[in-house]
């Protein structure tokens, strides 16, 4: 103020109005000075920051920009929808799938190697989509078995109300009879309309070709893999049940959701502080989990985890579970390519944010163990009249588990 | 005389109860006088008595008074936007070899202090928490060839030391802020999901699947921001948001059954296995996004060396991007303490040019 030369002082003071227009522009420089960092231009002067300081829009092309993605099930997004709660296969074709065999059912290569020809399949375009059949030719019953076969897949849940549990089960026309995959197959349908669930039933055989590109070729590695899709199936139900088709459901009257699922039961039902391998393993299950928190129920047999049944709930820790489990690095890994469970005992042991969200049940609450009448029985294991699931896992392949399951269906409490 | 007066000082506080009375202290002075603002007034108003242009002198005095108070309320209002907690918090990667397999020279001395000292100032400019992790060579990361995912431990860590924080910026030690006045929300980190790519079919080097089952971006959120250099996945520069699912990424990251298979191929370890995972694990694949490289991690001419005509690796100055990345700088001819010289400089040019737009 000082250094202003004494003409002007003199002039503004005798000049009232041009004084105040000095003060106030003086004003509204300092101002523009502290605020925007130029004297003059002020909030315009901000135009002269390079435009590259506020976004990189310059730097994206937008043509690939939000390119959203909902890519359905492993086979494609040619789905079919389907109105009902059941997505199932027809289970009297399955003698004819037998006689077909995979050589037909899939494409195929043989390759020779050192211990014979070794037959490789591979899904055919027509898995991903309906090709037409010529005009004027009609599909015989053969042609249209095929056609079920490789459309399965295919089928996805669009009714207006979706389940909240959907039953999970796998078919194996080749290991088993079909008088006893038409016993499983209802098993479940009576269950599973009794309480509104759903029930997604796959053929086992269908899962082939992504098998053996791992070596995983008659192991249950299908298992997760079919979890998986039941999960892109069903995408708005919570929880997925997978038991296995060498079990059955014994009690109709038990409410899954209200026996294991709520949180509070479920809390009162999991072992906490319990060794994840048997007998005895470093890593267990945390004492203190809500219960609110799990993804993943499991059950132990008296080796270990066991995946003959298992709860997966629809949620990030369920599908990243899954996801992470059924990587090609693990099921192609030497050590886990025959055995699925040694996979699964790994992941739990290394990784603990999983572990958190993992629920180990007694055996007896969904996985009863059938013991033969010699065989001696193991209280927290073996079936005991009133169990919920029945697991006939020792019974003789092809030929004794319908008679089996025939003694056990008899005592279905309804 | 000088002793005693130390002496009674320890003993008579100089307080209002002083023994001797207010007003005066124990060196039996009496106390000065402390400015006041009524002398102002006072001063003012002799010079009226005299008659003088006293209404002037008022007029000056509050004039200045008002200027003062001005400048000082303007200058401090800036930070109360700030006062919220920072939502970001920047990791900084230093000691990076920790000296363990040679010495360290004076130039990479002077380069971590450079980096430093750059992510602090824009740190400090715009309220983000700047935190220096050390990721020297640990035996227990050297054991099972995991040198890599010390990245995660940290990452973790840092979440754990920053409650409140919600997005977490890495940053390795050879990169260098072009342009302080970035704002990462405005930039970046606001709607990120409108600014960044679902999809890897924009720039796609690896040759990954465009699209796998089970994918859904539709209603997944994004929670890590990458962006992907001429060899794939870069991550010299990223932003990942506090989640359940970064917490799980962090976790499923490093895998013994994983990495036996594939230590020898992963020569970049967690950048490999994050790209495996990219590749084939769809919960992975709907949270990522990416954006250009320019955006967050621009290359000086030695990095992509076999691209060097591509525009799209490397720094552009009349475009002004925003960081520089000098990954590499130690391996070949190239020198990192020159790179890191020659950036600093034009960054100071850049910002003496502004000083003479007004």
């Amino acid at each position: 103020m000082l250094s202003v030369p004494v003409s002007l002082r003199r002039y503004l003071k005798v000049a009232k109005g041009p004084k105040l227009f000095f003060i106030i522009l003086a004003l509204i420089l300092v101002f523009n000075w502290l605020f925007f960092g130029s004297v003059i231009l002020g909030p315009f002067g901000l135009g002269s920051t390079p435009a590259s300081v506020k976004s990189f829009r310059h730097l994206l092309n937008p043509a690939y920009l939000n390119v959203l993605q909902n890519t359905a099930g492993f086979q494609g997004r040619a789905t079919i929808p389907v109105k009902g709660r059941e997505i199932i296969p027809n289970v009297n074709d399955a003698g004819t799938l037998k006689q077909l065999t995979l050589d037909i059912l899939f494409g195929m290569q043989v390759q020779g190697t050192e211990s014979g020809d070794d037959k490789r399949y591979f899904y055919t375009p027509d898995f991903f989509e309906d090709i037409e059949t010529p005009e004027g030719e009609k599909t015989n019953d053969i042609q249209k078995i095929v056609s079920d076969f490789k459309s399965l897949g295919r089928k996805v849940f669009a009714g207006s109300n979706s389940p909240k549990v959907v039953l999970v089960v796998g078919l194996d026309f080749e290991k088993y009879e079909i008088d006893y995959l038409q016993k499983v197959l209802p098993n479940r349908q009576e269950y599973a309309a009794k309480y509104g669930y759903g029930l997604y039933a796959r053929w086992v055989q269908e899962f082939t070709p992504r098998l053996q590109s791992y070596g995983n070729f008659g192991s249950n590695w299908w298992r997760v893999i079919l979890l998986r899709e039941a999960m892109s199936a069903f995408p708005d139900a919570e929880f997925f049940w997978y038991l296995d088709e060498k079990c059955l459901i014994l009690r109709d009257d038990i409410n899954l959701q209200r026996y294991l699922l709520e949180p509070g039961v479920l809390g009162q039902a999991m072992l906490r502080d319990h060794p994840i391998v048997l007998p005895e393993s470093a890593v267990r299950t945390y004492r203190s989990v809500d219960p609110q928190d799990i993804s993943i129920i499991l059950t132990q047999d008296s080796y270990g985890l066991s995946t003959d049944t298992m709860i997966v709930k629809n949620d990030l820790y369920g599908k990243a579970f899954l996801e992470y489990w059924g990587d090609r690095l693990y099921r192609g890994y030497e050590n886990f390519a025959d055995n699925e469970i040694k996979a699964l005992a790994h992941i739990l042991q290394w990784h603990p944010y999983l572990l958190g969200r993992t629920a180990i049940v007694p055996s007896r609450m969904i996985n009863s163990l059938h013991t033969d009448e010699k065989a001696k029985k193991d209280a927290s294991r073996s079936y005991q009249k009133g169990d919920f699931v029945v697991n006939l896992r020792s019974c003789r392949l092809r030929t004794g588990c319908d008679a089996l399951a025939v003694s056990y269906l008899n005592d279905v409490v309804k | 005389m000088s002793d005693t007066r130390d002496g009674s000082e320890k003993d008579v506080p100089e307080t209002l109860e002083s023994p001797y009375g207010f007003g005066y202290s124990n060196t039996f002075k009496p106390r000065k006088q402390g400015f006041k603002i009524g002398d102002l007034f006072k001063a003012s108003f002799y010079r009226n008595k005299k008659g003088s242009n006293s209404r002037y002198n008022f007029r000056l005095i509050s004039l200045i008074v008002v200027v003062v108070t001005l400048i000082s309320v303007i200058s401090v209002i800036p930070s109360f936007f700030r006062l919220k907690q920072s939502k970001v918090v920047i990791i900084l990667a230093a000691n990076e070899g920790g000296g363990v397999q040679r010495w360290k020279t004076p130039q990479e001395w002077s380069v971590e202090r450079s980096s430093i000292a750059n992510k602090r100032e824009y740190a400090e400019r715009h309220g983000y928490i700047l935190t220096i992790k050390d990721v020297s060579l640990k035996r227990r990361y050297s054991h099972e060839w995991r040198e890599g995912w010390e990245k995660a431990d940290i990452l973790k860590q840092t979440m754990r030391q920053f409650p409140d924080a919600e997005w977490f910026w890495w940053l390795d030690l050879y990169t260098f802020i072009m342009e302080p006045e970035v704002d990462l929300e405005q930039y970046l980190l606001n709607h990120v999901e409108n600014k960044t790519y679902r999809t890897i079919e924009h720039f796609n080097p690896l040759g990954i699947d465009a699209q796998i089952p089970y994918t859904d971006t539709m209603n997944s959120p994004v929670d890590l921001v990458l962006a992907q250099d001429c060899g794939g996945f870069n991550l010299g520069s990223f932003f990942l948001r506090r989640s359940e699912w970064s917490e799980l990424l962090l976790d499923l990251w490093w895998d013994p059954a994983l990495y036996d298979q594939k230590h020898m191929e992963w020569e970049h370890k967690e950048q490999d296995c994050l790209e495996m995972m990219y590749s084939q694990m769809p919960w992975v694949r709907n949270r990522v996004g990416f954006v250009p490289l320019r955006a967050i991690n621009s290359f000086p001419p030695g990095a992509c060396s076999d691209q060097r005509d591509d525009p799209r690796y490397f720094y552009n100055e009349k475009e002004r991007d925003f960081l520089v990345n000098m990954a590499g700088c130690n391996y070949g001819d190239r020198s990192c303490w020159d790179e890191y010289e020659y950036y600093r400089k034009l960054q100071k040019k850049h910002r003496e040019k502004k000083w003479f737009w007004w």
